[in-house]
């Protein structure tokens, strides 16, 4: 729900460059195994049908799986993916590390 | 001016003398010298100032009679809409609405003449009110009111003023320094006053007369300001083409009353508005917005006024279109602004960086180019293995710095702009100890920067001066004396 917030809040600003799909995994399961979609909010990058990687310094560089609280991290972290993308990089720095997500 | 100096030499002579002599020789010298500049007005204006007919001559002028004749017969007649005659200037009506404008004009100078008339003749009565009311018809009534009086409360000023300006009449008139006129003074000043009056009751008349005829004369003015004021303003102006040669400017202005009190700044008072003020589109406009539309109010009078001069609008078409403009452009300003749209973020990358350049941004990237030492450092002779800060390979490689064939006999540090900026202030700092005239230091200094140096030890002298840092324990203070009290 707070990663819903963020999303919907970030969406006007970003839309120059991004655009948000919100997807219900109880109702699409396609995508449930091939993602490894089982987090109650998982957000993916994709630029131009591939998927780019972000590392984040939590180990699962693939996904965000837990709920960003603050709008201009998430806006940076679009940006970031937006840039590397471009130039072709399938994996891109995160300009926050969340290795210490879990410690607080 | 022979008296006036005597009379002053007299007083000089006579100070150390009885008072009592003193004040009357005072008085009898003011006398004379009233009359002395009485005489010398007279001299200069070769007018006999007592008289006030050979002052204010219109009423009796022929042409002043026969114009009033003309616009009171005319004003009973009532309005007639004359004939559309093809050109203007053949109607007789036009004329004499000409001809009441230049009259008008004529009247308003004589009221003005009179107002100092009455004002020279009523100051030895009460000088201080030609202060307080500004006004000459207001002056006028108030001095016919007063009269000899030298007791206000006994004088009812209601409906002539406002009432703040009667308390402070009121109050000016228990202190002043006047005394009451002679009969026949009195007398004269009371008939410039009705004198002034009638004249005023004049300019209503023929500003009445121009006003019921002002749709057909100038059908584009009148619809924008209104006929009222249009006739002032052609009355002010002298004739609808000296109005339309007016630039806008001077058309505001036309009518404004000058508040000028004796001392006080006029920059901040109310802004600059005459006749203008009075149309009905000023009133109905909201205070904040008033500067602006009388401004436009202005220009827009003077162009239906010119488009009347020339007749090119009969009907007052022109009019009706530049009274719907202002009120478009008056709504205009009253909306409020648009609402505030979050923008989007740019695409980044899209948007280039701006680079500055100049002087100052070359300087400043000076002191962090790459110096000639690290440029060498960073190459390497093909073939040839570099030396290294640890040996063997291992640490930072030096490249073709220090080898043989590098083309550079010897590569100096270069003057090196960052570091200097930072030597400068750590030298400042850290380094005046040898400026200490005590026996504990020596007047040799060991400075990173230049090596040994040998300072001025009174350059530093000042140091001492400052009072936030304690001179007991301070490098550069001297043994000071504590006087046992």
């Amino acid at each position: 729900m707070q990663m819903d917030e963020v999303l919907a809040s970030v969406a006007e600003k970003v839309k120059n460059f991004a655009v948000i799909y919100v997807v219900d995994i109880t109702e699409v399961l396609d995508f449930n195994t091939m993602y490894e979609l089982y987090d109650p909010s998982t957000v993916m990058f994709f630029f131009r049908n591939k998927h780019i990687m972000i590392d984040l310094g939590t180990g699962n560089n693939n996904k965000i799986n837990w709920a960003l609280k603050d709008k201009q991290e998430f806006i940076d972290i679009v940006e970031t993916v937006y840039r590397g993308a471009r130039k072709d990089r399938g994996l891109v720095i995160a300009p926050k590390d969340y290795s210490t997500k879990y410690r607080y | 001016m022979a008296t006036l100096a005597d009379s002053f030499l007299a007083d000089l002579d006579e100070l150390s003398d009885n008072e009592a002599d003193v004040l009357e020789e005072e008085n009898n010298d003011v006398a004379n010298m009233e009359e002395d500049i009485d005489g010398d007005l007279a001299d200069i204006e070769t007018l006999n100032y007592d008289d006030l007919d050979s002052v204010s001559k219109l009423q009796k002028s022929q042409r002043y009679i026969d114009i009033m004749q003309k616009v009171e017969d005319a004003l009973e007649k009532g309005s007639d809409i004359s004939n559309q005659g093809l050109v203007l200037e053949d109607d007789p009506e036009y004329q004499l609405i000409v001809d009441c404008n230049g009259l008008s004009v004529d009247i308003e100078n004589e009221i003005v003449i009179i107002h100092n008339f009455i004002r020279d003749k009523y100051r030895l009565k009460f000088p201080e009110l030609e202060s307080l009311v500004h006004h000459p018809i207001d002056y006028a009534r108030v001095v016919k009111k007063i009269g000899n009086e030298m007791d206000l409360t006994l004088v009812d000023l209601e409906g002539l003023l406002p009432s703040a300006i009667i308390m402070v009449v009121s109050v000016t008139a228990s202190t002043t320094s006047g005394k009451p006129l002679p009969e026949d003074v009195l007398q004269k000043t009371i008939d410039a006053c009705d004198r002034a009056l009638a004249l005023d009751t004049a300019k209503k008349n023929v500003l009445d007369f121009v006003e019921s005829r002002m749709g057909y004369i100038a059908p584009n003015l009148s619809t924008i300001v209104g006929s009222a004021v249009a006739a002032k303003l052609m009355g002010t102006a002298g004739g609808l083409s000296a109005l339309a040669k007016m630039p806008a400017c001077n058309v505001q202005l036309l009518g404004a009353k000058k508040k000028t009190l004796a001392g006080f700044s006029t920059v901040t008072s109310q802004f600059r508005v005459g006749y203008i003020e009075q149309t009905e589109i000023f009133q109905t406009t909201p205070p904040a917005l008033r500067s602006r539309a009388c401004r436009l109010l202005a220009s827009k009078a003077t162009l239906a006024a010119r488009i009347d001069s020339t007749r090119g609008d009969p009907l007052g078409n022109a009019g009706k279109t530049l009274k719907e403009e202002i009120h478009k452009k008056i709504e205009k300003w009253q909306e409020p602004p648009p609402a505030k749209q979050p923008k989007p973020l740019p695409v980044p990358d899209s948007e280039p960086k701006k680079k500055r350049g100049g002087r100052r941004l070359r300087k400043m990237k000076e002191r962090y180019a790459i110096t000639d030492m690290r440029k060498l450092a960073n190459r390497m002779q093909f073939g040839v293995p570099e030396e290294s800060s640890l040996g063997d390979g291992l640490g930072e490689g030096y490249g073709m710095l220090g080898q043989a064939g590098s083309g550079k006999l010897r590569v100096s540090i270069g003057q090196s702009k960052l570091a200097a900026k930072v030597a400068k202030k750590f030298k400042e700092k850290n380094y005046g100890s040898s400026g200490a005239t005590s026996g504990l230091t020596s007047s040799l200094a060991f400075t990173p920067v230049q090596g040994i140096e040998l300072t001025n030890p009174q350059a530093h002298a000042h140091q001492l001066g400052s009072g936030t840092q304690s001179t007991y324990f301070s490098e550069t203070g001297t043994f000071s004396k504590i006087k046992r009290t």
